[in-house]
């Protein structure tokens, strides 16, 4: 999909995608995301940050928080506080008296990012995040930003097993048997690496070698979905 | 006017069925020193082989009229694909035979789903990818992928960088004297025999499979074998690490020590295969 051929460019979709992503009913949106595997690849990484983000433990801010960046704003000149404004700052309690609109502004940019990061609300997934090329390269972004979590293996390995079984339809070919036959060894393998870490969770040759089998199912997983496979096999 | 036996001999040819018409062709294409070769082939036996020669030949074989091949010309890049005109034609039917001639310092990116590889003789960047295609790498220098998923790989007589990975595939490495070595296998075996380069780093890893490394009397190498449920043997007079930490009570067998000087870094895992280090 290039931007010229789309009704709705690649540069418009992305300055409407936080709308689309929070649920709004953009069609155009909708039809440019299931016509445009990059937009869709990146929809969907948006999407699985927000769901990471959703596990962060949420973080109350202390009480002095506010105080301090009254104070640090009256430093920068960027807020003037009346006696009682600077007596409640003081004592924890918000009553900002005359704000700067800029400083204002700024402000809201800070907590929003700030809600963002500590509770942001699980997105929906919408029709466009159920597109399986997309699951395949979120999935291999995730592998590679965070190697060392087994369980995130685990959970991205089950959604592109999902996409194969969703979208490819290999015929009992002498290929599907070789896969099939070695995609049943490593999940052996997995099943044995993960018996003995629920006896040894701090066994850490026996975690990287998880992570191995895991990298060397979501190859040949990632492999069955190649189109020369596919090809090949039909 | 064409007798009668001439007459029949053409009926007959005509009249082959198409599966029986192998055809062998060739093709010459310019190349400059450091041009790609693409190959992506499904079924069949691939040779290559690097040459001084500013060119790229490709004899192929189809062992049917099933089966299509096409050559894709870009800048400093040929690529060689096979297409199956008809999708429900026998599995032997796909086969279509290469043996390509290209400048030794090009690179290679060859796909092969099922039959067997061999190449040789190439300088610079090699890649391999298989399903279940045996490959044998000879005389191969530079940087060395290969990838299957069942099939064995063999690589002997090569010095270069090399990464190879399969699932049950056996691996076999034979004198190649690269700095650099990763190996991994799931379920497969894997033999490493010749010298060790001072500062190489070698990775060889097994799940199930066996590791058996056969290494000059006088290699000189930092070791650490482990395997969890399977045995370490080591023939070579091993000086146990005197400082740092000491392997945890489950990794009882475990190997970490210094033979000779320990120019080289040998590191050899498996999950309940054993591992051998032997004297050759």
């Amino acid at each position: 999909m290039t931007e010229e051929s789309a009704m709705m460019t690649c540069g418009e979709l992305r300055r409407r995608l936080g709308p689309v992503l929070e649920g709004e009913s953009e069609p155009e949106a909708l039809n440019h995301l299931n016509a445009c595997p990059h937009c869709r690849a990146l929809a969907d990484e948006l999407i699985a940050i927000g769901r990471a983000g959703a596990h962060l433990p949420v973080q109350e801010p202390s009480r002095g928080l506010w105080g301090r960046i009254l104070r640090a704003a009256e430093a920068e000149e960027l807020i003037e506080t009346s006696w009682a404004g600077q007596l409640a700052g003081r004592f924890g309690l918000f009553q900002p008296v005359a704000v700067n609109l800029s400083f204002a502004a700024t402000l809201v940019v800070i907590l929003l990012a700030a809600a963002a990061l500590v509770g942001y609300p699980g997105l929906n997934l919408s029709p466009v995040s159920k597109q399986a090329a997309d699951r395949i390269a979120v999935a291999r972004t995730e592998l590679a930003l965070a190697p060392e979590y087994g369980d995130r293996y685990a959970r991205h390995l089950d959604r592109i097993e999902e996409a194969v079984r969703d979208e490819v339809l290999l015929p009992d070919t002498q290929l599907t048997l070789v896969a099939q036959s070695n995609l049943d060894t490593l999940d052996r393998y997995i099943h044995q690496c993960q018996a003995r870490l629920s006896t040894y969770p701090d066994d850490e040759f026996t975690r990287d070698e998880l992570n191995r089998l895991y990298q060397q199912k979501t190859t040949l997983l990632q492999a069955t979905l190649d189109p020369n496979w596919q090809t090949s096999v039909r | 006017m064409p007798s009668r036996k001439t007459f029949l001999v053409l009926l007959s040819v005509l009249l082959l069925p198409a599966p029986l018409a192998a055809q062998r062709m060739e093709r010459a294409f310019p190349s400059s020193a450091d041009a790609l070769v693409e190959l992506r082939n499904q079924a069949g036996r691939v040779l290559v082989h690097g040459w001084d020669r500013p060119n790229v030949l490709v004899v192929y074989d189809r062992r049917s009229r099933s089966t299509d091949v096409h050559f894709d010309e870009g800048a400093n890049r040929l690529l060689i694909h096979t297409q199956v005109l008809q999708g429900d034609i026998q599995a032997s039917e796909r086969v279509v035979d290469f043996e390509i001639w290209m400048p030794a310092a090009a690179s290679l990116d060859l796909h092969l789903d099922v039959g067997e590889v061999e190449v040789d003789g190439l300088r610079d960047t090699t890649k391999v990818e298989t399903v279940a295609a045996a490959v044998v790498l000879r005389e191969v220098q530079g940087t060395i992928q290969v990838t299957t998923t069942s099939g064995p790989v063999s690589v002997t007589e090569s010095a270069g960088r090399l990464n190879v990975v399969s699932v049950s595939g056996d691996l076999r490495f034979v004198n190649t004297p690269g700095r650099f070595l990763a190996a991994r296998t799931a379920s497969g075996s894997i033999h490493l025999e010749g010298a060790l380069l001072d500062g190489g780093d070698y990775e060889l890893s097994s799940h199930e499979g066996a590791i058996e490394l056969w290494l000059p009397a006088n290699a000189s190498f930092e070791l650490f074998a482990r395997s969890l449920q399977g045995k370490v043997t080591n023939s070579f007079p091993l000086r146990p690490k005197s400082r740092g930490r000491l392997p945890p009570p489950n990794h009882a067998r475990s190997l970490l020590g210094t033979v000779q000087s320990g120019a080289a870094l040998l590191r050899a895992s498996s999950f309940s295969g054993n591992i051998s280090i032997e004297k050759r």
